[in-house]
């Protein structure tokens, strides 16, 4: 398939993480806020 | 945006850079915490702010960023309205009459941006994400829009912390002249835990779904790439402009006509301005 050839990459180290799908859901769980929680830890 | 200091020396852009926000998506994988009723993006899972928020107060700086433009389903207009309130920031809402992969709304994003200014850099962003270094975050901006500048679409990269396989990887090729950006030998997608190992010892970065472009020049490679596509996206822009065309494609950018007509139907007659 062919590409855009105006593509390029800046490297950001901004400490960024995709909540869904960088971290575990019992991570996710110990970080949140007690009252947003689900009742059940995973 | 006045001259700011990058990694290779002082730019100078004439414009802000408008953020487009997108936040249509239903997260349900955290379900319960984050449902079709409230988004993880609108909760607030770090911190007292839902990452939607945290999104938008990173480009608060006036100075720096237009008002942003937030894409979002129907279900969340009055999440998105409230939330925008709670933080006292506007924007130009634009309501997708169905849930859409990124590609119709980068299409769209880059209508709506071409007619506040052709050559406007466009910062997408995703309203799911977490953000811990802010100020590197700006850092990066500046530079992508060095790159930008000179007619490149800019993906954000981060350095992987470990060989994760739920993210997508990319390869990087060589230094680009005169911007802190390099070239893009390959996209590749989630990796099983081998590869990931693999692309982390040669250095591939993970691709964050974060980028930055000009108006004008994605729609010029919308033209090229998904011709249908960029057809539908003309037909709002000569109904609501001038009449250039455009121009890509990143992956991002795959949609049915249809889909990009309808969002474009929508960004053009439904976009609805939240004061």
């Amino acid at each position: 398939m062919e590409r855009t050839k105006l593509a390029a990459i800046v490297e950001a180290d901004m400490g960024w993480s995709d909540v869904e799908a960088g971290m575990p859901y019992g991570t996710i769980w110990s970080m949140m806020r007690p009252e947003t929680r689900c009742p059940v830890r995973p | 945006m006045g001259p700011r200091r990058t990694a290779t020396g002082w730019v100078s852009m004439s414009s802000q850079l408008i953020p487009v926000l997108m936040c249509g998506g239903s997260g349900t994988r955290l379900w319960p915490v984050s449902r079709e009723s409230m988004p993880k993006q609108f909760v607030p899972l770090v911190g007292d702010r839902s990452t939607f928020q945290q999104t938008l107060m990173r480009i608060a700086d006036g100075a720096m960023f237009a008002r942003p433009i937030v894409i979002t389903n129907t279900d969340f207009r009055f999440i998105v309205a409230e939330q925008l309130r709670e933080i006292g920031m506007e924007a130009d809402i634009v309501l997708e009459p169905m849930r859409r992969d990124s590609g119709p709304a980068v299409a769209v994003a880059a209508v709506l941006a071409e007619r506040r200014d052709p050559q406007a850099a466009v910062l997408v962003l995703a309203a799911d994400h977490i953000v811990r270094k802010p100020e590197e975050f700006i850092a990066a901006c500046h530079n992508a829009a060095a790159a930008v500048a000179k007619g490149h679409i800019v993906t954000f990269g981060i350095r992987p912390t470990a060989p994760a396989t739920s993210y997508g990887y990319i390869r990087p090729g060589a230094k680009l002249n005169g911007a802190a950006a390099l070239s893009v030998d390959a996209f590749v997608e989630k990796p099983d835990a081998t590869t990931a190992a693999r692309y982390v010892a040669e250095d591939y970065l993970w691709n964050s779904g974060n980028f930055m472009f000009r108006a004008d020049v994605m729609l010029d490679e919308i033209t090229r790439f998904e011709p249908a596509m960029a057809e539908a996206a003309a037909r709002r822009r000569r109904a609501h402009a001038g009449s250039r065309l455009p121009a890509p494609r990143t992956r991002a950018v795959r949609a049915r006509a249809e889909e990009v007509d309808r969002l474009c139907d929508h960004g053009a007659h439904q976009a609805c301005r939240h004061r």
